[in-house]
């Protein structure tokens, strides 16, 4: 439970993130520095929305488990855990050695194709076809990606929908 | 008499004489297939209740009492019009999810698959939430992938199958590939193989009892539900019915059949238990003619039909589930249940009778996808005016049945070791895999072999130009280093060994997977072997063990070897660095290199000796590779050269080949000449008699396309008959002109679903990908109506 004194702060937040999310999602060409932002930007947003939604949460709800995000060169690497019901961002150093391996690891070829993986047209988040173009390599536990693929679509089309966020 | 039809097309019978059919047939045209949870919810719910972690294994004796969990508990569900009981899924055309194998590839787009372009699903809110909450969740250390992953290490040949182009294991989706011994279940009944283990002890037994007291159990409910149904009907008629269905679900298939609806319910709950074991995907019917005839008595052909047509759109029931690139690249395909008749009998005579031209006729009147029609044919044995009806069929449907000629398939099985009688009495599984049927496990559709990989990794020193600069394969000579074609082959063959090396040692793995957390113990009642030795399916119980590998793209890669032969070592027209940067610039700058290599006669399936004999070595290679690997049941691998739509999205992700083929291109399908390679129909299918069919056990897709007609039936008689004469195994053949397929293609509302050959099986011209289409289009054409 989060205190409630800091509810106006989380709003503001999340409408700040809300508002560069849609910008994003409305931007007709995606500049590849931006990858790497977005990156963040996507998944402090889920963070935080797991946080103050109840209906977001319950798709967390016992995943204990780590996704890292990374690009073929090292350079962007950050580690997404997800663990009681919350998920935690970290952005690790090109030479980081983790001691626990990731149950998931998404290697992605450049930013675009991050970008392609993260924020597909219409929500439709197509692992297969981002194999396929050699867009990005998975390593590990492939049902992790398919449930954090399945957030990530969620939060897409509910901020799609321009209105109120709703998480139904 | 076998045969007592005076007039074997049954010319009297039409749709509009069985409304039931034609009713049945309309509703699973119009029905959209939609999200079935129920065998996920159960199968979770069981495992939740025993507290058991799908990635810890379960023994027999618990797969068996969550088998028999999920038949007592499932929906007992009685259609308004079939006259047989009982439902793959809860829907009218369900698409059945199985967590513990591939299910959650459609976890990312559960919210949108009702509205993604190709073959769309239908699924609730509460469906959606079922599996994102309380299902997928608990299997994602469970599914046979990840507990082989885990189990093995991450091994390097899961790795390179997950990169796709190089092959595919099936086993992380499905084994299904195989014949259940319905035989035994109409003859006998479930009860007598009850008997037949009363005094035997272990844990295998104590699964069997458990899993047919499960399947009991749904017919009791099936037979209740019916006798529910018919208290509160106001129609007679259908009060009648619901209560002989009712009747009938009480007896089997606990008892012996007596009559032909008695036999078909009973082949029907049996299979829909083994759809609740595992996914479908080929699971086959074997020889229906034979098991089926001895229940064709008392009743009219009509009446026949009418049963077997309500079996048959019974079987059709549901669809394999597939992402949304899957489908892009690789969907349309139905379950592909294959059905065979005709041939000869175990003792060699011919099998024809009532029966074949009863399950003919309804095949005619339904056109539908599934069940997948193969029929036998012995050119010595079998009388000209079934083969005649055969065509009429083809003719008449466009695209079913597909042909075998009996002496190469037996001679092949023979080959592996198949007793007399029980090559005599193959059937087929999937596409196009001949296997004794009941008594085979062969998971015939086990490893999917790209060749076209294997030859980019040959041009590129073990790397493949989709995956780049990662070493996937040995280092090899550059070719510009390669002082001969003879080496060149070597290198090709060093990296197609490592492939196939990959692609066992994967199979075998995942095989352990599977028995490790979904052994089969119903399959395994219905498999001849495994109550006599006390074994699963999954630990070889099977009276005949095998593997079956699909190699993709045969030809492409015979053309393209014949290219490097005669321009890089003969006519030494470009050297071998030319050939691979004008492959590499997709023929940018090359055109009139390419041209060369396309109007060469050195093609497969031409009479080129260039040709043939490179291709002979090729099979002999791929054939005596596999037979040295053994699989994880003790059994061989057997090969065979059909693609269903792998050649579509395989080649998708092909670059340009020296056979001149572009990238991107669709590769050949099945065991077919490249499009336009082989202008000659009769040099295309002397090519294809004059192979060593012993080392295709696996079987073949060869797929003709010929121009329909007035004048074409005596023709395509004579054309199928001395093509099996010269020693020809198989052909399938679409009787259709292109431009209907490309109007067909432009204006798909103007035309109702058109069934069409792909490779081995029979899809919906609609339901294909779009390269899928173009392939079918771009198919040689040939003209059988021309008088010489």
């Amino acid at each position: 439970m989060i205190d409630w004194l800091l509810i106006p702060y989380y709003r503001i937040r999340r409408w700040l993130i809300k508002r560069g999310f849609i910008r994003a999602l409305e931007a007709e060409r995606i500049e590849a520095k931006f990858a790497e932002e977005f990156l963040e930007k996507l998944l402090n947003i889920m963070s935080l929305l797991f946080i103050i939604e109840p209906n977001f949460r319950k798709h967390i709800k016992d995943f204990f488990g780590t996704i890292e995000f990374r690009s073929k060169d090292y350079e962007i690497r950050v580690l997404a855990t997800f663990k009681d019901n919350k998920l935690k961002i970290r952005e690790l150093k090109p030479e980081e050695k983790l001691e626990d391996a990731p149950n998931a690891v998404i290697i992605f070829k450049n930013p675009i194709a991050l970008m392609n993986f993260l924020l597909p047209k219409g929500g439709r988040r197509d692992i297969l076809r981002s194999i396929l173009n050699n867009e990005v390599v998975l390593q590990g536990n492939l049902n992790y990606i398919y449930r954090f693929s399945f957030i990530a679509n969620h939060l897409q089309l509910a901020l799609m929908k321009r209105s109120r966020l709703t998480f139904e | 008499m076998k045969v007592t039809f005076d007039d074997l097309s049954l010319k009297h019978i039409t749709i509009d004489s069985i409304p039931r059919l034609k009713k049945l047939r309309e509703i699973h045209f119009k029905t959209k297939p939609e999200i079935c949870v129920e065998i996920p919810r159960l199968l979770t719910e069981f495992m939740k209740k025993e507290g058991i972690k799908p990635e810890h294994g379960i023994s027999k004796v618990m797969s068996a009492r969550r088998f028999k969990y999920i038949l007592e508990n499932k929906k007992a569900i009685i259609d308004d019009l079939n006259l047989l009981a009982g439902s793959t899924t809860t829907k009218i055309k369900g698409v059945p999810i199985y967590p513990q194998f591939m299910g959650q590839a459609i976890w990312p787009e559960l919210e949108t698959i009702h509205r993604r372009k190709k073959n769309p699903f239908g699924i609730t809110k509460e469906e959606i939430d079922e599996l994102n909450l309380n299902v997928f969740p608990y299997w994602m250390d469970g599914t046979v992938q990840e507990v082989c992953r885990s189990d093995y290490n991450n091994p390097r040949s899961l790795q390179i199958m997950e990169r796709i182009v190089f092959f595919i294991a099936s086993k992380v989706h499905v084994i299904s590939h195989t014949i259940p011994d319905y035989e035994i279940v109409v003859k006998e009944g479930l009860g007598f193989l009850l008997k037949k283990i009363e005094k035997k002890e272990g844990e295998f037994y104590e699964a069997v009892r458990l899993v047919i007291e499960g399947v009991i159990a749904y017919a009791n409910n099936l037979s209740k539900e019916a006798e529910l149904r018919a208290q509160k009907t106001d129609d007679k008629e259908r009060r009648e019915e619901l209560l002989k269905i009712s009747k009938i679900c009480k007896k089997v298939p606990k008892e012996s059949s007596e009559t032909l609806q008695e036999a078909l319910q009973a082949i029907w709950i049996c299979n829909i238990a083994l759809h609740q074991e595992h996914t479908n995907i080929a699971l086959s019917l074997g020889r229906l003619d034979q098991i089926l005839y001895p229940f064709y008595k008392g009743i009219t052909p009509r009446e026949a039909i009418e049963q077997i047509g309500c079996f048959f759109l019974k079987l059709a029931d549901h669809v394999p589930m597939n992402p949304e690139t899957g489908e892009e690249l690789f969907g349309g395909s139905g379950s592909n249940q294959a059905v065979t008749i005709g041939g000869i009998t175990k003792d060699g005579n011919d099998a024809s009778n009532d029966m074949t031209y009863l399950i003919l006729k309804t095949i005619e009147l339904l056109r539908v996808r599934d069940p997948n029609l193969n029929i036998r044919y012995h050119p010595d044995k079998n009388s000209k005016e079934y083969l005649k009806r055969l065509c009429e069929v083809n003719i008449n449907t466009r695209a079913t049945p597909c042909f075998h000629n009996d002496i190469p398939v037996i001679e092949a099985l023979r080959n592996q070791g198949y007793s007399e009688n029980d090559a005599n009495d193959y059937s087929i599984v999937g596409c196009v895999e001949p296997v004794a049927g009941g008594r085979t496990f062969g998971h015939s559709g086990a490893i999917l072999l790209n060749l076209a990989a294997c030859l980019d990794m040959a041009l590129f020193c073990g790397k493949h130009r989709l995956t780049e600069d990662e070493q996937i394969g040995p280092e090899t000579t550059l070719p510009k280093d390669v002082k001969s074609f003879d080496e060149f082959l070597d290198v090709f063959k060093i990296q197609t060994r490592f492939l196939i090396d990959q692609s066992v040692e994967i199979n075998n793995l995942l095989g352990k997977a599977h028995f490790k957390i979904n052994p089969l113990p119903f399959l395994s009642v219905l498999t001849d072997g495994c109550i006599e030795r006390g074994r699963d399916v999954l630990e070889g119980g099977a009276r005949y063990n095998s593997s079956g590998v699909a190699i993709i793209g045969l030809s492409e890669v015979i053309d393209s070897l014949c290219a490097i032969k005669e321009f890089v070592f003969e006519k030494k027209g470009v050297s071998f660095e030319g050939l691979i940067d004008a492959i590499k610039k997709d023929w940018q700058g090359y055109e009139v290199l390419r041209q060369k290599i396309m109007n060469s006669r050195d093609k497969f399936g031409t009479q080129s000796e260039l040709a043939k004999k490179i291709t002979d070595n090729v099979l002999d290679f791929l054939h005596t590779e596999y037979q040295k690997r053994e699989n994880y049941r003790g059994g061989k691998y057997t090969v065979g050269y059909w693609t269903m739509t792998m050649h579509a999205g395989l080649g998708v992700l092909t670059g340009a080949l020296p056979s001149g083929r572009e990238n991107k291109e669709v590769l050949p399908s099945g065991i077919t000449p490249v499009s336009g390679s082989a202008p000659e129909l009769l040099d295309v299918l002397s090519f294809m008699a004059k192979l060593d069919k012993r080392k295709i056990a696996n079987g073949h897709a060869l797929n003709l396309k010929f121009t329909p007609g007035e004048n074409l039936l005596d023709n395509f008689i004579a054309t199928i008959d001395a093509y099996f004469k010269i020693g020809g195994m198989q052909v399938q053949c679409n009787i259709i002109d292109r431009n209907t397929l490309i109007d067909m293609k432009n204006n798909p509302e103007k035309y109702d679903s058109l069934l069409v050959r792909v490779s081995g099986y029979t899809a919906y011209f609609q339901d294909l990908n779009i390269f899928m289409q173009d392939e079918i289009i771009k198919r040689a054409e040939y003209d059988l109506r021309r008088k010489e």
